[in-house]
């Protein structure tokens, strides 16, 4: 009992974060109405997904769901989802964001300062009552990153943990297809030549490939079920319908490919772009009249789709290259919460404390995303400079170029993938908490910087005076 | 020998509790119902999406042992079937072709077999197992308004 109390006492922070995440969550909980958006509707029957839905989420939700069918608590399926993840998914990447602050500053206040803010981040928190993929996302994306760094501690079975979560997370957000790869290649640069060759493959080398292989399985089988079932190979049919957006100007100046299936394709889409008033409408459109027409299945129609794509992108590079910084702008220079209409008033407000502080942090974080020389500070300078302080420790700095890596490696895909035209600040979403962390944990470096200086400084000139 | 420590034996153990009591509420009929329950749920508002998005009335039939989904065809002026549900192992609907028809997700009609004249204002359609007909399950559905999952 006396050792339990002691435990508990020493594990204060943890307890206060956790009970202020969960506090903060009752709060929202009794105020918020469930976000049900049409992509939502897509995720709800684990077994009817098609090659466009990927099954990590409807995996969720259907945990979710089958624990409800065994004990009869709600019939309220929607606020049950939102449920789950606000009181597990969200305090889980409070408690994520305080671990893995605290292993990459050794500074468990400024960790438990970044768990406690994070619930305050209205533009990322929105997401937890929205039956959408991105808390969830955020969530396994913390978890890969946290138990892929207690792998350099030396701590057993890591590999195996974060190859099924690179998995479950690549299965919910296919964007992150290439995380089992990516990590350990960030590795390689970032922390191999710091270390000795034969000493670093003999410690991680094992963790690296088992990380490696489970990725890939998780790959290969989930595209092999739609190969199975739909005919098409690959872990999700979406990328082709998201790069319309990039390549919906070009198709008036298709050129032929002489496979006659492509040619007829791009013909039909192209006309249905004509006819329709709405772009959306046109891949309805090319969807029925492809079936009809052509005798081909969704999966087929989209993996053509996605090769004419590539080919206007090919045959048009100046075009394509020239509408990125547009759509760099719609992923970083915004900052909204419009997914969350009708709850906005109800969280972010002057009357009652938690909106008065959700309100303070959106319109700081309103001017640090919205203002050109503020980003360039934000995602530039602060994360150069921080890389910079930590460079001598070669973990710490391993881990922060780790996170600076996937932030980046989220940017660059989605940006590239498409166009502003769906407004991809949706897509910041994951990542925001890493790139939030990075800007302060810059700054409490350059505190803890400065303040050693003035100490040092003070001392010299207080032996000089002696 | 293979589990050295006693923290690895009461683990097993508990996990084996656990197992074992999952399993016996999944073979229990409250499982099939509620799960039974939940997808006709979820599928009445996955439909209602589908049908605004679309601007598309629809209709649901609910047989004994299965449900039917059907979409207005505007064009043609005709209802156009769009799949059949099964419901999970033994459930069964106790009323037969009660037939709701929604437009613009809400409840316009219904009509139920076996019922003439001036329709009530709500409709209670009741699920239960073949093994356990005392405890019911019911969806509550308002003419005119919406529908709602009694729990």
């Amino acid at each position: 009992m006396k050792k339990f109390l002691l435990k508990l006492v020493n594990s204060w922070q943890v307890i206060l974060l956790l009970g202020t995440a969960i506090g903060i969550r009752i709060f929202i909980f009794l105020k918020m109405s469930p976000g049900i958006h049409n992509d939502s509707i897509t995720y709800l029957f684990l077994g009817e997904i098609d090659t466009i839905r990927t099954p990590g989420y409807p995996f969720f939700l259907e945990l979710v769901f089958s624990i409800n069918d065994l004990f009869s608590i709600s019939s309220d399926y929607f606020r049950l989802i939102c449920f789950g993840q606000l009181f597990i998914l969200g305090v889980l990447n409070c408690y994520f964001i305080y671990r893995i602050s605290k292993y990459l500053t050794k500074s468990g206040i400024f960790a438990l300062v970044m768990g406690l803010v994070y619930n305050f981040n209205y533009f990322v928190v929105g997401f937890e009552f929205q039956v959408l993929t991105e808390t969830l996302s955020i969530t396994l994306l913390l978890a890969v990153i946290f138990f892929y760094l207690q792998i350099f501690e030396g701590k057993k079975y890591r590999g195996i943990i974060t190859g099924f979560l690179s998995v479950f997370l690549l299965l919910t957000r296919p964007i992150f297809i290439l995380v089992g790869i990516f990590l350990p290649l960030v590795t390689l640069i970032g922390f191999f030549p710091q270390s000795k060759r034969k000493e670093f493959f003999k410690k991680f080398g094992r963790a690296l490939a088992v990380i490696l292989l489970i990725s890939m399985i998780g790959v290969l089988s989930w595209s092999l079920r739609n190969k199975i079932k739909f005919n098409y190979f690959g872990i999700s049919s979406l990328m082709p319908y998201q790069l319309r957006y990039y390549t919906n100007s070009f198709f008036d100046n298709y050129k032929k490919s002489g496979n006659e299936e492509l040619d007829r394709i791009a013909a039909i889409y192209s006309e249905e772009l004509k006819e329709s008033k709405n772009v959306n409408y046109a891949v309805i459109n090319l969807l029925e009249r492809a079936k009809k027409e052509m005798k081909l299945s969704d999966a087929e129609i989209s993996s053509a789709f996605f090769k004419i794509n590539l080919k206007l992108i090919k045959d048009n590079p100046g075009k394509y290259f020239k509408q990125v910084p547009t759509s760099i702008s719609s992923y970083y220079k915004n900052y909204a919460a419009y997914w969350t209409a009708g709850n906005i008033r109800k969280f972010i407000n002057k009357k009652r404390i938690i909106p008065k502080i959700n309100r303070f942090f959106f319109r700081f974080y309103k001017k640090l995303f919205t203002n050109s020389p503020y980003l360039l500070f934000l995602l530039v300078i602060m994360p150069v400079l921080l890389l910079i302080m930590v460079r001598k420790d070669k973990k710490i700095f391993h881990g922060w170029l780790l996170i600076e890596a996937v932030i980046n490696y989220n940017f660059i895909i989605s940006v590239l993938s498409t166009n502003a035209s769906v407004n991809n600040l949706r897509y910041r979403a994951g990542v925001e908490p890493l790139i939030l962390l990075v800007f302060y944990a810059a700054i409490f470096y350059l505190g803890k910087g400065g303040y050693t200086f003035v100490l040092k400084k003070a001392k010299s000139l207080s032996k000089h005076k002696n | 020998m293979i589990f050295k420590s006693t923290r690895r034996k009461i683990i097993l153990l508990l996990g084996f509790a656990l197992l074992s009591f999952l399993l016996f509420i999944i073979f229990s009929h409250n499982y099939a119902l509620n799960k039974t329950i939940r997808e006709i749920g979820l599928r009445l508002t996955q439909i209602e999406k589908l049908s605004k998005l679309e601007s598309q009335d629809y209709k649901v039939i609910f047989h004994r042992d299965h449900y039917e989904v059907y979409f207005f065809d505007a064009e043609k002026r005709k209802w156009k079937k769009s799949r059949g549900y099964k419901y999970r192992g033994d459930i069964f609907c106790q009323a037969d072709e009660y037939e709701f028809i929604f437009s613009k997700g809400w409840l316009k009609t219904y009509n139920l077999k076996g019922i003439k004249g001036k329709l009530p204002k709500y409709v209670i359609l009741y699920f239960s197992s073949l093994k356990k007909l005392s405890r019911p399950k019911g969806i509550i559905f308002y003419k005119d308004e919406d529908w709602k999952i009694l729990n």
